[in-house]
């Protein structure tokens, strides 16, 4: 129990007769000192009450209170602890007046406990000498460090805080007036307290949680820049890459005949459509001597630049140079000082030279094919390419049984003997070679094109120049596909003997 | 300071610096003459508060002089608190810390005092 003391009463019991000898007495008040006291501190309870409202921090509000508690008893000695009211044990030190640091966490260690004790049995203020006992160490260390009253702070009935008040140096009691005050104060400034650290924990979490979204939005705008970056460095490194394209498109289309070959007796006429800037398929329609002519198409997998280097390489091997040793057209030391390679060895020297340890993971599929002029034979040979189309007016045939071996460039082995195919061209009669680009045709819905389409285009431009008919029968099958252009690099390349 | 409480800084002849306290010393202007006696303290200076136009004095206020004087005390400095107005006489006298504070009676001797200690 508080010892309380009303000095009207004359009666003044010494609640800490050991340890806190009376220095003196304070005079009996007079009724209008006691009204004039009495006028002070209830409005220091006033203005207590609209100063710990007024704040949302917790240092603010626990400095209101001190101040307002020395203020009403007259001490120079305060200290409040506060534990944040989450039960998470002893409270910490939050403000300290004429109390040394030391003793007051001594002082906060040896009296929390006890004073939840004495919360539990209905109380909230003591005094050190009444809990301990006067002897106690711990009411020696109240009073050397010149504590009076310990209080309890609550919020919602349970302890959030504590409070250490001193007096004056000549007095050794509180009136009943002034205990009625302070545990008033108290029990105002416990709520005011915890909402004011709740605000704080709350302006501390919300300024973490800006914080936080700042540097995510920096993380953001980093990673945006990076990507902006790196789709710089790909616009760049694609507009490179179609630059070079460009350019061996413009090599590839320098070995394109220039129009017509001139072969004897015959008429001849090309549609080549690359598929972008560089193609993988390439022809050649050249004359061997006066009586022979070479044809070859070929088609290289893939697209792009490497398609288009191989496809240019083996285009210079098939094409004969006047004078010198090559692919199609060796020199003999006899006359006629020639020698026209046949199609089979042709084949062979192509694989020679890009099977076996130069092997890339490019392949070509290539027709090549050798025409007597005078006779109308035709030898030919196929690596893995599509066979040529023979046509006679509104007629025409795929040749189904030709002799194909497998493209240039698989690692197949071994190829065994290649053979040759062999037909004689009539007068009138027309034959075709073309890559799988005008076979393997899509619709714009994504179906595919009746395998006969090409030779049903073929046949239907029979009666046309041979010339117009190349042109017609790729227009048809555009038309057929209802596309403006085919997915695949297209060649159709078609000779034509007169005479019919 | 707030609540039409001024503070006004002033010089004497010798050096001392005096603080004149003008309207209400409660809750809302004790803590701001705290923060700005304590910058005078912690740059080594003893002061003087010149009370005289200090026209209420709260339990917050009394409890900022109690405050002080211990600050200053403990810190080896003084504080002097000059020409109490009777609004801070009657407070002081309620609680009996005539003998708690360094009071004089005017701004002069308060400064006469420091510099004595000098």
């Amino acid at each position: 129990m508080i010892s309380r003391h009303d000095s009207s009463s004359g009666k003044r019991p010494d609640p800490w007769p050991q340890a806190t000898p009376v220095i003196d007495a304070p005079p009996i008040e007079s009724p209008a000192r006691l009204a004039a006291r009495k006028d002070y501190l209830l409005l220091s309870l006033t203005e207590l009450n609209r100063r710990l409202w007024g704040t949302c921090d917790i240092h603010e509000a626990a400095e209101g209170l001190l101040l307002s508690l020395m203020g009403q008893v007259g001490t120079t000695r305060a200290a409040l602890w506060f534990s944040g009211g989450d039960g998470a044990g002893e409270p910490a030190l939050i403000k300290s007046h004429g109390i040394e640091p030391m003793q007051a966490h001594a002082l906060a260690g040896v009296s929390w406990g006890d004073m939840l004790v004495r919360f539990r049995k209905g109380s909230r203020l003591a005094f050190p000498a009444e809990l301990w006992g006067a002897e106690h160490a711990a009411s020696g260390l109240a009073h050397a460090s010149g504590v009076r009253l310990l209080g309890l702070l609550c919020a919602h009935n349970a302890p959030v805080g504590l409070v250490a008040l001193g007096l004056p140096e000549w007095r050794s009691h509180y009136t009943s007036l002034e205990l009625e005050v302070i545990e008033a104060s108290l029990a105002a400034a416990g709520l005011a307290l915890q909402t004011a650290h709740l605000n704080s924990v709350a302006t501390k979490t919300s300024i973490l949680l800006r914080q936080a979204d700042k540097s995510f939005r920096e993380l953001n705008r980093m990673k945006q820049w990076q990507l902006l970056e790196q789709n710089r460095i790909l616009e760049a490194s694609n507009l490179e890459m179609a630059k070079e394209l460009q350019s061996a498109g413009n090599l590839q289309r320098t070995i394109i005949p220039p129009g017509p070959a001139r072969i004897p007796g015959y008429d001849s006429a090309w549609a080549f459509h690359p598929h972008g800037e560089a193609s993988g398929d390439m022809f050649g329609v050249f004359p061997l001597d006066e009586r022979h002519a070479g044809v070859f198409v070929l088609d290289v997998s893939g697209h792009g630049m490497a398609s288009a280097m191989l496809s240019f390489a083996v285009s210079r091997l098939l094409c004969p140079i006047p004078g010198q040793d090559n692919l199609v057209k060796r020199r003999l030391s006899k006359p006629p000082y020639y020698e026209i390679v046949p199609p089979t060895e042709v084949l062979k020297g192509l694989r020679d030279r890009f099977e076996g340890e130069q092997s890339s993971r490019f392949y070509f599929t290539l027709i090549y094919a050798v025409l007597c002029a005078e006779t109308g034979d035709l030898e030919w040979v196929s690596a893995g390419h599509m066979p040529p189309i023979f046509a006679r007016g509104d007629e025409c045939t795929r040749c189904r049984e030709q002799s194909a071996q497998t493209p240039v460039g698989l690692p197949i082995a071994p190829h065994g003997d290649e053979a040759s195919n062999r037909m004689t061209l009539a007068p009138g009669e027309r034959v075709f070679f073309y890559s799988d680009g005008l076979v393997d045709i899509r619709d714009r819905k994504g179906l595919w094109l009746p395998d006969a389409s090409l030779e049903g285009a073929i046949t239907q431009t029979g009666q046309l120049p041979i010339a117009r008919s190349v042109d017609s029968v790729i227009e048809r099958l555009e038309r057929r596909a209802g596309r403006k252009s085919f997915e695949d690099d297209v060649t159709l390349v078609a000779l034509e003997r007169r005479g019919a | 300071m707030t609540s039409g409480a001024q503070l006004v800084e002033a010089i004497s002849p010798t050096g001392t610096i005096v603080l004149r306290i003008q309207g209400r010393l409660d809750a809302d202007s004790a803590p701001k003459l705290i923060a700005r006696c304590t910058e005078l303290q912690n740059a080594g200076l003893s002061l003087v508060l010149n009370l005289a136009s200090v026209t209420f004095l709260s339990s917050s206020g009394a409890g900022a002089l109690l405050m002080l004087t211990e600050q200053f005390h403990e810190r080896g400095s003084d504080l002097r608190l000059a020409a109490l107005s009777g609004a801070v006489r009657s407070v002081i006298e309620l609680l009996e810390l005539g003998s708690s504070l360094a009071i004089d009676q005017t701004e002069r001797d308060s400064v006469a005092a420091l510099e004595a200690r000098k």
